[in-house]
């Protein structure tokens, strides 16, 4: 069985590749405190996808990497008020449900494991957020709430 | 890790700018300066050449806000800052969040739950962003289910419901949108009784009557000689909506003026009510055989007798030999049936023709008769240009449904079959 990359290895390079600004450009992330030594607490951004409702917005959610990362996938929230479906409007939980790769996290990271691992991880913060912003541009034309509104408890 | 931010002792940073252009800038600045500075630079001609107001500044996951110093947000040497366009001054997000309580008009909570149950999310799931093949258009069946508009059967479904009728009545109340009909359709515009004709009783209850629209699906059917061609297209070169009014107003004739005004309409075809509504004889027979010059001959020869009163004399000599059985006899029974307040007339006995009212049945019946008593009218059915995928669209998606997934060879059964699904099925059973 080959072995899973260690946990710190695969978020500082994720770490790096965010602050480079390295990756597709549609999202942005890194720690919440640059200190955090531990990476848990992350910060992310989507450009609304164009053509829709979510255009020129830009969505902050924050993310938390768990001592099982990346063997489990990290808990999502959004941080701007969002109406999405599987998005919870207390308080911005992205259910795992809702986002294919978060839904087969574990599987994949499974399957990972056992196989060679492909050049470019599947798994990653920033293919969450990729993929979060993929399933906003599915329900695009969902009515939403004035730009900059947060939920609740980021307030 | 990295150096540590404060790398610099001077506490000036070099970081650099991505755009969404995907341009990128070097700058250096002081840790002190604020964003809003950053911003006011950026905005200059030399970088984006974007106001200040408009730029969105991002680091590692957080919007900038223009109040902080750069410090805050612990830049790294050599790092990227997003910069994202705005489509228009907004506050910054942060202070809007803090000056606007009242949360959003939209519904909070879309039952996170919801899309467990959504027979979709498996096709529309965001792991397919790139890994996976989508189902091709090809699942909607040939060119993506764009297939031939629907016809009268389909019609009359869609009718059957009742939202979709009132829908239906609503837009006959609106006069603009009678206008807009009128306006929109030659034939319409043409017709001086045009408005009075679609906000009659009659027209409004062939448009929105799905038993009628059967009916005169039917007959036009039957008229055609089982060749269940879609509906044509408007400006279609072949004729088959003139012949549409002929059976239609034979069949029904309490309602024919509607009917012929609906299917002149709805085909396009000019003038519905000229040589039609005089003769609709001459369109029924002017139907039959586009390419048999004869028959055509006669038809356009009765239709000036029959409208003139004079119903005997040239229509011996228009009668083509298909209908020669008919012929023999003095008074032209066709003459007579359609001939509506002269129906005593001409009439002979022994002639079903001549007997009124007509009932779909024998209007049937009588096309039947036609069909088999004239091979070469038959033969000669319109020719029609359209591709294969297009003429034979509906079929063509019924054998696939039936598991015939061969496209060539299904088009060349339907060919041979001349449309029908069922003899292109035993053609690709036996030619398999």
């Amino acid at each position: 069985m080959a072995a899973q990359v260690p946990r710190n290895f695969k978020l500082l390079a994720e770490l790096e590749k965010g602050e480079k600004g390295m990756g597709a450009g549609a999202c942005s992330y890194g720690l919440e405190d640059p200190e955090d030594i531990y990476m848990t607490h992350w910060r992310g951004t989507i450009w609304g996808p164009p053509h829709g409702n979510h255009e020129n917005r830009i969505y902050e959610l924050k993310m938390e990497c768990g001592p099982n990362y990346p063997r489990e996938p990290p808990e999502i929230h959004f941080v701007s008020q969002i109406n999405l479906p599987g998005v919870s409007g207390a308080d911005g939980k992205v259910d795992r449900n809702a986002v294919g790769i978060l839904r087969d996290w574990t599987r994949i990271a499974a399957e990972l494991a056992k196989n060679a691992r492909p050049k470019e991880d599947p798994l990653s913060l920033e293919s969450a957020l990729i993929a979060i912003r993929k399933y906003m541009d599915e329900n695009k034309k969902l009515p939403q709430p004035p730009e900059g509104s947060k939920y609740e408890i980021y307030k | 890790m990295a150096d540590s931010a404060e790398a610099g002792s001077d506490a000036r940073i070099t970081f650099k700018v991505k755009s969404s252009n995907d341009k990128m800038h070097t700058i250096t600045m002081d840790e002190s300066a604020s964003v809003l500075e950053l911003k006011t630079k950026l905005a200059g001609s030399d970088f984006e050449d974007i106001p200040a107001d408009r730029q969105r500044l991002i680091y590692s996951g957080r919007i900038m806000k223009d109040s902080d110093a750069l410090s805050v947000y612990k830049i790294k040497s050599m790092n990227t800052i997003h910069m994202v366009k705005s489509a228009r001054s907004n506050a910054p997000p942060a202070t809007a969040s803090a000056s606007a309580p009242t949360p959003a008009a939209v519904p909070q909570n879309m039952a996170a739950g919801s899309i467990a149950g959504d027979p979709l999310t498996g096709l529309t799931g965001a792991r397919f962003a790139g890994h996976a093949n989508l189902p091709s258009a090809d699942i909607f069946g040939v060119d993506g289910g764009m297939g031939a508009p629907p016809n009268e059967d389909q019609m009359a479904e869609m009718l059957s419901n009742p939202m979709i009728a009132q829908t239906m009545n609503e837009a006959l109340n609106n006069p603009t949108f009678i206008d807009h009909m009128i306006r929109s359709n030659p034939a319409l515009a043409s017709m001086p009784n045009a408005r009075e004709m679609l906000q009659s009783p009659y027209f409004r209850n062939m448009m929105t009557n799905p038993d009628a629209l059967r009916m005169a699906a039917r007959m036009r059917r039957a008229m055609q000689g089982g060749g269940d061609s879609p509906f044509p297209a408007p400006g279609a070169t072949d004729n088959t909506p003139a012949d549409a009014p002929g059976s239609a107003a034979a069949g029904n004739s309490g309602n024919d003026d509607a009917l012929r005004a609906l299917f002149g309409a709805a085909g396009g075809a000019g003038s519905p009510f000229g040589a039609n509504a005089a003769n609709p004889f001459a369109s029924l027979f002017g139907a039959m055989p586009p390419g048999g010059a004869s028959a055509g001959a006669g038809a356009t020869g009765q239709a000036p007798a029959a409208s003139s009163g004079n119903r005997d004399a040239p229509a011996g000599s228009g009668n083509t030999p298909g209908q020669a059985g008919a012929a023999g006899q003095p008074p032209n029974p066709f003459s007579a049936l359609f001939g509506g307040g002269a129906l005593g007339q001409g009439a002979n006995a022994g002639n079903p023709f001549g007997l009124p009212p007509i009932s779909p049945e024998a209007m049937q019946q009588m096309a039947q008769m036609w069909g088999m008593g004239a091979p070469p009218a038959a033969a000669a059915a319109p020719v029609d240009s359209r591709p294969p995928e297009e003429r034979y669209a509906e079929q063509l998606r019924q054998l696939n449904d039936m598991g015939f997934y061969d496209f060539d060879s299904n088009v060349t059964a339907l060919r041979r079959s001349g449309g029908s699904v069922q003899g292109a099925v035993e053609y690709l059973l036996s030619n398999p």
